[in-house]
């Protein structure tokens, strides 16, 4: 596996050569600051630009331009990373060993009408495209409170920090919707193609030479600076006392969802030590949680931990009676307390860090994990893979100790378990 | 050993049936980091009632007694769980329990060699005791409230008890709260006794490992050395019923805030072997893609006119029955249905359409045969389903033409277009 980088005047080109797959992949990623007004109209931006284009102005001819071009696939991606909102136009293709023909010319070709031509005339959005990207919008919004799990993390966000991009719905809200039209996502649309720093990877058994040149044709942007973000949030203290809320809902089960601040982190300990310690607590089917809470005593089927280190937030989620809640917290409090106290064994370290070098390794299988992690070290400096590797091996127990001591709990949510 | 190759895939499985009639399929995967095995049983929630290995008693076992016994088999009498071995390696490890079996999976980067010994061992050493049977119901009556608790997951489950009379899909995999509760460690012995026997077994293995090391520990695996064969089980099964147990039901679900449907159309299936059935059913995905895929003209016509926020078709076979099914979400309930009817029994297709949809089966089948876990999975369904191997799927797409296409369909039309059931779930309040 070969990678370049090329930086253009107004885009990165990434470009890695691999024989690995069938398939060629291509990820456009636009990228900047997030706020909370801009979630909705991304989303129905990035729907209407996969809806139809200026070229293929009807839902059926631009389908059936990417049915010619052997069933390629496109999709987009809305997600943050800490302080970013990102969209990330995706597009799968068989690779032209498969087909005879330039298919990754034509493909490009077809992603950059999708992203320059957009099927806009008098400034405004084609209104059958808009009408259909909204109304899915509408539902996705209303859909999201059939999870009871998502929606119990999501009010644990909203009282944890409800100004925080952490609380922010990435499914978007009705009220954002209610304010757009059509010559107002047009006027979105020219903010976004130009405002976001952006991203080209291009996987596959490719020539970079020639590549280089497909994209360098296909893709003009016009004026985009790249402007640093600094994409981690600032680390907050947590509550003096913990905020415990309980919400009753007709379920059979109560969903527990916790947040606690993680505190001062220091840089080997985001990309390392916090890793580690999540495992050990309630990463795995072999952490404490799951161990203690889930086989010993018998109380929930699943119960999980997860850190995340640009929020400097850890989260824990789990389902059970609602007669058992005390209990519950009860032990979750306990095993964090005891990797405070250092009860836990070198064991348990070890264990985690070969969990933390399969998951590096297993990277390799995966177009989109290959990007995401090339992407990890151009965004975030995270280092390299074999660097990575070395560096897990020499997290030791006093600092997964130190960091669990700068773990709090902030807030406690509780969801249903009100049997009807 | 054989070797087969899959048609047009240049990809070679091999296969070799030991002495006690244990199968093992291998696809070795060379441009792959990870590996996955799978140690499966052809036992699922859908046998409930048989006769005993041991005993030769017929046995009633509780309803969810499969997924039991398949959470149980990670207890482990020295101790050392399963869960605790992988992690040692940072290697994942799994189980799932579905109508016709039950897999043990294990998906890891290194230490293969360590990890196929420990799989084939502690699936060989069934461990039950009146204490951790009693206290695994805490655990699963929580995993089946937490499904309780999904609303699509209500509509499914009405929707099984709509489109079938007898047969067991109509239950969940797991169980209920109630049957859950009232399994003990003998009726686990007695299942584990019956279907845990190697000629109702396959291990797979798919990725990047070595075909002559993986080779050696199986056949040489001391546990497995001891199994002997025992010859075909006695299961009791009902025949299903060709028609459908209820042709509409409108039910409110909580928690559940756009309405959704489910309507299915059921026939008989007649074809019995695999690769006959892979045609009928590539056919009718054909024939879906056409009238109601993504670029289809239905498709543009519904969106237009705001007909529903979620839209899918599929179709396939469950034993004797052939299902062809919409799903939508919609706040045009009774609009839509009519609609989907209509086209069904009266659109049009073209050979146009026919190409087309070939030219996508066909690009999804080179796409899924990057991945050598998608590979096994196929493998393995045709194995359980109709213990055959399909190897040129291509190859069947390829010669379906629009003649296949037109008796499919009047096939399909003549005997469902009376035979379907239409589930509804609207929100309640």
């Amino acid at each position: 596996m070969e990678y370049t980088k090329i930086k253009k005047e107004t885009y990165n080109l990434h470009m890695i050569q691999t024989d690995r797959f069938k398939t060629t992949n291509i990820e456009v990623i636009f990228s900047k600051k997030i706020t909370k007004e801009d979630i909705t109209k991304t989303n129905v931006l990035s729907s209407i630009m996969t809806y139809t284009s200026k070229k293929y102005p009807k839902r059926l001819m631009y389908t059936r331009a990417l049915e010619n071009l052997y069933s390629a696939r496109l999709f987009t991606n809305t997600y943050r990373i800490g302080n970013l909102l990102n969209v990330d136009f995706n597009m799968r293709i068989l690779d032209d060993k498969y087909v005879s023909c330039n298919l990754l010319d034509d493909a490009l070709s077809f992603l950059s009408e999708v992203i320059f031509n957009p099927n806009v005339s008098d400034n405004k959005f084609d209104k059958d495209s808009y009408n259909v990207v909204t109304n899915e919008e509408k539902a996705q919004i209303e859909r999201f409170r059939e999870d009871s799990r998502k929606y119990s993390l999501m009010k644990m966000y909203e009282l944890l920090d409800k100004d925080s991009p952490c609380s922010y719905n990435l499914k978007g809200y009705l009220e954002d919707l209610e304010k757009l039209d059509r010559e107002k996502l047009y006027d979105y649309y020219k903010e976004f193609i130009k405002c976001n720093n952006i991203d080209i990877f291009i996987i596959g058994d490719i020539n970079f030479e020639k590549t280089e040149k497909i994209v360098e044709k296909n893709f003009k942007f016009k004026g985009n600076k790249r402007v640093i973000i600094e994409p981690s949030l600032i680390s907050k203290k947590h509550r003096e006392v913990v905020q415990e809320v309980i919400e009753d809902d007709y379920t059979n089960q109560s969903k527990l969802s916790i947040a606690c601040r993680i505190e001062d982190m220091n840089k080997f300990e985001k990309n390392y030590v916090i890793n580690i310690y999540n495992f050990i607590l309630g990463g795995t089917a072999d952490s404490k949680f799951f161990k203690n809470i889930r086989e010993k005593y018998s109380l929930c089927y699943y119960i999980s931990s997860g850190a995340n280190k640009l929020d400097n937030l850890l989260i824990i989620s789990s389902g059970f009676s609602k007669e058992n809640y005390s209990k519950m917290l009860f032990l979750i409090k306990k095993e964090m307390e005891d990797i405070r106290k250092g009860l836990f064994e070198e064991e348990e370290i070890e264990k985690a860090k070969k969990y933390y070098i399969s998951a590096l390794d297993a990277i390799n299988d995966s177009e989109n994990q290959i990007i995401a992690s090339y992407y990890a070290m151009d965004l975030l400096k995270t280092e390299s893979i074999e660097k990575r590797k070395e560096n897990i091996l020499k997290v030791t127990k006093k600092q997964i100790v130190e960091l669990a001591n700068k773990v709090y709990i902030d807030t406690i949510f509780l969801l249903g378990g009100d049997k009807l | 050993m054989i070797t087969r190759e899959l048609k047009d895939l240049n990809i070679k499985i091999y296969e070799e049936d030991l002495d006690n009639g244990l199968k093992v399929i291998l696809l070795p995967f060379e441009k792959r980091t990870n590996y996955a095995l799978q140690y499966i049983t052809r036992y699922g929630s859908e046998i409930d009632e048989f006769i005993s290995s041991t005993t030769k008693k017929r046995i009633k076992a509780p309803y969810g007694v499969a997924h039991f016994l398949e959470h149980k088999m990670f207890e482990q009498e020295d101790g050392l769980d399963p869960f605790a071995f992988y992690s040692k390696t940072g290697t994942d490890a799994n189980a799932s329990t579905g109508y016709k079996l039950t897999s043990y999976i294990v998906e890891g980067t290194t230490n293969i060699e360590e990890n196929l010994e420990f799989l084939i061992n502690y699936v060989n050493s069934p461990y039950f005791t009146d204490k951790n049977v009693e206290k695994e119901k805490g655990i699963i009556i929580e995993e089946l409230n937490m499904y309780l608790d999904e609303p699509e997951n209500r509509l499914f489950d009405n929707n099984n008890k709509s489109v079938f009379v007898k047969h067991p899909m109509r239950r969940d995999i797991g169980g209920t709260p109630k049957s859950v509760s009232k399994i003990t460690k003998e009726v686990l012995y007695e299942c584990y006794n019956t279907f845990y026997q190697p000629d109702n077994m396959l291990i797979t293995i798919a990725g990047n490992f070595n075909i002559d090391t993986v080779m050696n520990i199986i056949k040489n695996n001391k546990k497995l050395k001891d199994r002997k064969k025992i010859g075909s089980i006695k299961t009791f099964r009902v025949k299903e019923p060709i028609r459908v147990n209820r042709k509409e039901k409108r039910i409110k679900i909580k928690n559940l805030f756009l309405p959704k449907f489910i309507l299915t159309f059921k026939k008989e299936l007649k074809e019995t072997k695999a690769q006959d059935i892979y045609k009928f059913k590539t056919t009718t995905d054909i024939l879906l893609f056409s009238l109601f895929g993504s670029s289809s003209y239905f498709r543009e016509r519904m969106q237009a006119n705001d007909m529903y926020s979620l839209f899918f078709t599929s179709c396939g076979s469950v034993d004797n029955i052939f299902l062809t099914e919409f799903i939508a979400e919609t706040k045009k309930v009774d609009e839509l249905k009519d609609e989907i009817v209509n086209l069904f029994l009266n659109g049009e297709i073209t050979p146009d359409d026919l190409e087309r949809g070939k030219r996508v089966m066909i690009s999804n089948e080179i796409i899924d045969s990057d991945s050598p876990f998608k590979i096994m999975d196929k493998i393995v369904d045709d194995l359980i389903e109709k213990n055959e191997m399909i190897l040129n799927r291509i190859e069947i797409i390829r010669s379906i033409t629009m003649d296949d296409l037109i008796k499919v369909r009047k096939e399909i039309i003549n005997e469902s277009k009376d035979n379907y059931s239409f589930v509804v779930a609207y929100p309640k309040e």
